[in-house]
């Protein structure tokens, strides 16, 4: 082990900003860049206190973690090649699990992944959610964009027409 | 919900809006800069992120030269750099299809972001004259990787020096005046560790010598027969490359479609990982050429510190020769512990088999893939030929080493004949070792 404080039965005590405590064994929760930091500097004592984090999206991420987690650690090591062709199995299947995670979600469930994963500094996971994002809003027109997620517009009708003209090439 | 917007609408609306602008641009990370721009149009808040990407990714939806299309996503290439926010880094620059009419379109983009500290480059090309890199390139000290993919356009003898900071190179399809070019612009790369050529054509020598102190992981996948090439390169003589490593920190090779007699490897004791795939070479008598076997029976002995091998049938077929040459054969392969062979028919050299597994004494895992042809009749054939129970070929009663004690798990994949495996391990239940059969999977 790469950090000595990490044990594999130790748990942390996350207090979601309305008050639910989650128990998270040290291992998964290194996925977190900043409980990992907590752990390296040995302040993981009682309560951490995620004050940007709602109970459903910690619930949500802990899954997650979880669900990474169980998968680094099966199978055992045999030879380079043979860990190569069993973890390209392994990413087929996490994929298909990541894909169908994220599309349960509705629209804010996403937004709260998105900034907690950023708050807990979960990168896997803020890539997904971003990604997801992306895929969204690929190819769709600002008016589609703005209806899918309830934008206004602040523009008055001469700005926007000239934003169109100024980057025509993009709007044609 | 007249008389104002319900709640929950509300707060979705300002969801998207009201994320920290580092995720928004994480998620915009992610899409092409066309949808970038366009997003400009949103509102306010979404109005200036084009301008600070740290990514920018082009792409065109093909068309022709000198078309409307073509000169107006050059324009827009143009415009999103000119209107860029000067204190802004570019981390990755990726361009999907330049149509160059006039090089000097790819001269001047490459002027402008190698001034923004650019780490990455993957360009698409199409020109219709020979493209040379500029000196701006080459001088870019935040360089770290390059990626050129070519439609059918000449790279020019690459003359600078520089790439100080390059680490991963890639080129695709790439035409070379001569293949001292390719060798010059690796050499010129002080702290390369990756390199890729796939698909690359040389006009006139067909050497290719790769001489690299830093390189790591190299990756040779030379055209297939079948590809076919406008300019300037004859058919014929694409086909014989031959090939000279010498890289005493490699770690990785693979080499694929290689034809030539003419390869060899040298310092190769850091090599952990040998992927090589060779076409067999016929005399005029229809015997394979004596000189592949000594290339290969000579190359194997410099490779002794492999892990993993993987190699085409035609290797077997090479080192049985090899191995009637017995002054020239003597590898030993004390450390592998993966061999993979791709295998085209059922009567492939089973005694080359043996006697790799001989020179292995600690190998783990054997996998085998076989690759009959597609039609299931053929398959069906072979695979009748393999079970005939008075099969020529017999297991010798001594049993290598490997299969006594360390090999743990055989792979075969699109065997489907559970009695196959008798020929391999007639004592496997003595030696614990595990097999699978599997469908599919892909060599």
């Amino acid at each position: 082990m790469s950090t000595p404080s990490v044990s594999v039965n130790r748990v942390l005590k996350l207090k979601s900003s309305d008050g639910e405590i989650f128990e998270v064994k040290q291992t998964v929760a290194v996925q977190s860049g900043v409980l990992k930091q907590m752990m390296e500097d040995g302040c993981t004592e009682g309560e951490i206190p995620l004050n940007n984090v709602d109970s459903p999206t910690l619930a949500k991420i802990i899954e997650w973690c979880n669900k990474h987690h169980d998968n680094d650690v099966e199978g055992r090591v045999l030879s380079e090649e043979r860990e190569k062709e069993k973890e390209k199995e392994k990413a087929a299947d996490m994929k298909k699990w990541e894909s169908e995670f994220i599309d349960a979600l509705n629209r804010d469930e996403i937004y709260f992944l998105l900034t907690g994963s950023n708050y807990m500094d979960i990168k896997e996971l803020l890539d997904c959610a971003a990604q997801k994002v992306a895929d969204m809003v690929k190819g769709k027109t600002p008016e589609a964009i703005r209806e899918m997620f309830n934008i206004q517009s602040d523009f008055t009708e001469e700005e926007e027409e000239a934003i169109r003209k100024e980057n025509q090439w993009a709007f044609d | 919900m007249e008389g104002g917007c319900n709640d929950e609408v509300c707060r979705d609306g300002d969801r998207l809006s009201s994320l920290p602008e580092n995720i928004i641009r994480h998620i915009f990370s992610f899409l092409g800069s066309i949808d970038v721009v366009r997003a400009s149009a949103i509102s306010r808040k979404w109005r200036y992120f084009w301008v600070s990407m740290p990514y920018l990714n082009f792409e065109s939806n093909g068309h022709d030269f000198g078309s409307q299309s073509e000169i107006k996503f050059n324009d827009f290439v143009n415009w999103v750099l000119m209107s860029r926010n000067r204190l802004v880094d570019i981390q990755r620059f990726r361009i999907s299809h330049l149509y160059l009419n006039e090089n000097y379109v790819f001269y001047r983009v490459m002027d402008v972001i190698t001034e923004f500290n650019l780490q990455e480059i993957d360009l698409t090309i199409e020109s219709k004259d020979e493209i040379e890199l500029p000196q701006c390139i080459s001088n870019c000290g935040s360089l770290v990787s390059l990626k050129l993919h070519f439609r059918n356009c000449v790279l020019k003898q690459h003359t600078y020096p520089g790439f100080s900071k390059l680490k991963s190179l890639e080129l695709c399809f790439v035409m070379f005046i001569d293949s001292l070019s390719l060798t010059n612009f690796v050499s010129s790369c002080p702290v390369l560790e990756n390199l890729s050529v796939e698909g690359c054509m040389f006009v006139d020598d067909n050497i290719i010598d790769i001489t690299s102190t830093s390189l790591k992981d190299l990756s040779f996948i030379l055209p297939k027969l079948s590809t076919f090439f406008k300019y300037p390169i004859r058919r014929e003589q694409a086909r014989e490359y031959g090939l000279k490593v010498a890289c005493p920190n490699l770690v990785s090779l693979k080499v694929i479609n290689l034809r030539s007699l003419e390869f060899s490897l040298q310092e190769m004791n850091s090599l952990r990982n040998l992927f090589l795939d060779l076409e067999l070479y016929y005399g005029p008598y229809g015997h394979l050429k004596v000189e592949g076997c000594y290339a290969l029976s000579k190359m194997l002995q410099g490779v002794y510190n492999l892990k993993a091998l993987k190699v085409s049938e035609a290797f077997l077929d090479y080192l049985h020769q090899a191995v009637d040459i017995p002054e020239s054969f003597s590898p030993s392969f004390n450390n592998l512990k993966s061999l993979t062979l791709g295998i085209k028919s059922a009567h492939f050299n089973k005694h080359s088999l043996i006697n790799m597994l001989d020179c292995s004494p600690n190998l783990e895992a054997l996998q085998i893939f076989l690759q009959l042809s597609n039609s299931p009749i053929m398959s069906k054939a072979a695979l009748k030929i393999l079970n005939i129970p008075d099969d020529p070929w017999k297991m010798p009663n001594v049993t290598t080493s490997c299969l006594k004690y360390n090999l743990k798990i055989v792979e075969l994949f699109h065997v489907r004949d559970d009695n196959r495996i008798g020929f391999l391990l007639p004592k496997e239940a003595e030696c614990g070792c595990a097999y699978y059969f599997k469908n599919g999977a892909k060599y």
